[in-house]
């Protein structure tokens, strides 16, 4: 079987963006088979509203002619990933907050608790209405994946200034306009950036590996009548 | 700077599981200063026979505290998910075999993949009896790491003469550098200066033996502001 030659995916997340968690969930689903093709898997936490602000192109929020199609294709990418949407009552939110705790947590516990603390988080956000924006809506949100004692300690821990810094280095790491953002390198060196997560074809494209573009499968004995 | 560690551990050993993922939570660190790290799969049940030890939970004063220092040790490392199966203690002797052969065949990045996914199934609900080969070739098959193709011969190969013997030969290596559990480091320094190290809890005498700037636990004082200073 034919491995490339190396290569790195990185993705930045933030737990305010549904198409984070939906990237997210793809890229664990992807993860072993690119590190079986050779390419390594790199996720990593940034606040989407610092990246979109540094780059010019702040928030605004969904135009009326837009808004059918963005709530149809946010539930069905959801459905398809088997995540339930239920649109938040209270949107926008400031992810700062969240996305400083995932930060800290995802530099000082393993890779493993930082994943399951951004899928709490997320899915705290986008499929139970909690405001985790707040301290309160965070240990509710965080209920199961650390005890509240330890919630308290890193949240307190996320507002050092070397964890501010560290989140805004993330942040600004990339030219990112929004989330998830995906940064392929491949076994040649080169780096391509991609918004979103409908571009993985797009992706695997760049990467070298191989993949099986979007097809339809023909009904049973089509074929043999032909 | 530089060195090097190699980790002689068995997916049967729950300080294994939490040491590998302290050390591959730290490898970027380590690799900032040169000091790489290299996973061998032992037997940890023949480390203990070759060295006349015992598991710690056959003692039942060791059995009581163990549990004590387990509970601990998840909620310091934050992997309070992490239990024995129902099927414990399993007898690795087939998926360490199996990780021998992996780590002979595949990228280095492929092994170390497998070996997390191989402890994960025997230490996280809803766990699956990887000892038994099906149950390895079915749970091998579901990583999404290697072909059925691929599947096959790492399967076969963990009955072979060829990987029993490699297994061994890793378990005499560590028990020939005087180990008598696991996990169990043998570590070299920039001066090349080789010692051994033992267990989940003294990497701070690691890097210190390496030669790494470290910070070391520090008890603060009372005062209302003492959390928020860290």
């Amino acid at each position: 079987m034919g491995r490339p030659n190396g290569g790195i995916l990185t993705i930045y997340i933030d737990c305010v963006s549904p198409y984070s968690w939906y990237g997210f969930t793809n890229t664990l689903r992807f993860r072993n088979l690119l590190i079986a093709h050779g390419v390594s898997v790199e996720i990593l936490p940034f606040f989407l509203g610092g990246a979109r602000d540094s780059v010019g192109n702040p928030y605004s929020p969904t135009p009326t002619w837009k808004e059918a199609f963005a709530s149809q294709d946010s539930k069905v990418t959801g459905e398809i990933l088997g995540l339930k949407i239920v649109p938040p009552k209270i949107f926008p939110i400031s992810s700062l907050f969240p996305v400083r705790v995932a930060t800290w947590i995802k530099d000082n516990y393993p890779s493993e608790k930082f994943e399951a603390t951004f899928e709490a988080l997320v899915r705290g956000y986008w499929s139970k209405g909690i405001n985790v924006s707040t301290p309160e809506g965070v240990i509710e949100a965080l209920d199961g994946i650390f005890p509240v004692e330890e919630i308290k300690g890193i949240m307190q821990k996320a507002l050092t200034p070397e964890n501010k810094k560290r989140v805004i280095d993330l942040t600004t790491s990339t030219k990112a306009f929004g989330a998830p953002w995906i940064v392929a390198v491949n076994g040649d060196g080169e780096k391509k950036e991609y918004f979103g997560n409908d571009r993985w074809d797009q992706v695997f494209y760049h990467l070298g590996v191989p993949y099986t573009p979007t097809s339809i499968i023909p009904p049973h004995g089509v074929k043999s009548k032909l | 700077m530089g060195g090097h560690i190699d980790c002689y551990m068995d997916c049967s050993s729950f300080y294994s599981v939490i040491a590998t993922r302290y050390i591959l939570q730290n490898r970027e660190a380590l690799a900032s200063h040169d000091v790489t790290v290299d996973f061998i799969p032992v037997f940890l049940g023949g480390i203990n026979v070759g060295s006349g030890n015992k598991p710690p939970w056959t003692l039942p004063a060791k059995a009581n505290y163990g549990q004590f220092d387990i509970e601990r040790a998840k909620k310091y490392h934050g992997v309070e998910n992490i239990n024995p199966a129902p099927f414990f203690p399993p007898l690795t002797l087939r998926p360490q075999r199996a990780l021998c052969y992996i780590k002979a065949t595949y990228p280095q990045a492929v092994f170390e993949q497998a070996w997390q996914e191989l402890m994960k199934l025997l230490w996280t609900p809803p766990w699956a009896n990887i000892t038994i080969s099906e149950v390895l070739h079915t749970e091998l098959t579901n990583l999404n790491l290697f072909s059925v193709k691929e599947v096959d011969e790492i399967v076969a190969a963990a009955e072979s003469k060829e990987w029993k013997d490699k297994l061994l030969a890793n378990t005499q290596k560590a028990l020939d550098l005087g180990a008598f559990g696991a996990p169990w480091f043998w570590v070299r320094n920039t001066e090349g200066k080789e010692e051994p190290f033992f267990g989940s809890d003294r990497f701070h005498f690691m890097w210190e033996f390496l030669g790494l700037p470290w910070q070391d636990i520090k008890l603060l004082p009372k005062g209302p502001k003492t959390r928020a200073n860290l």
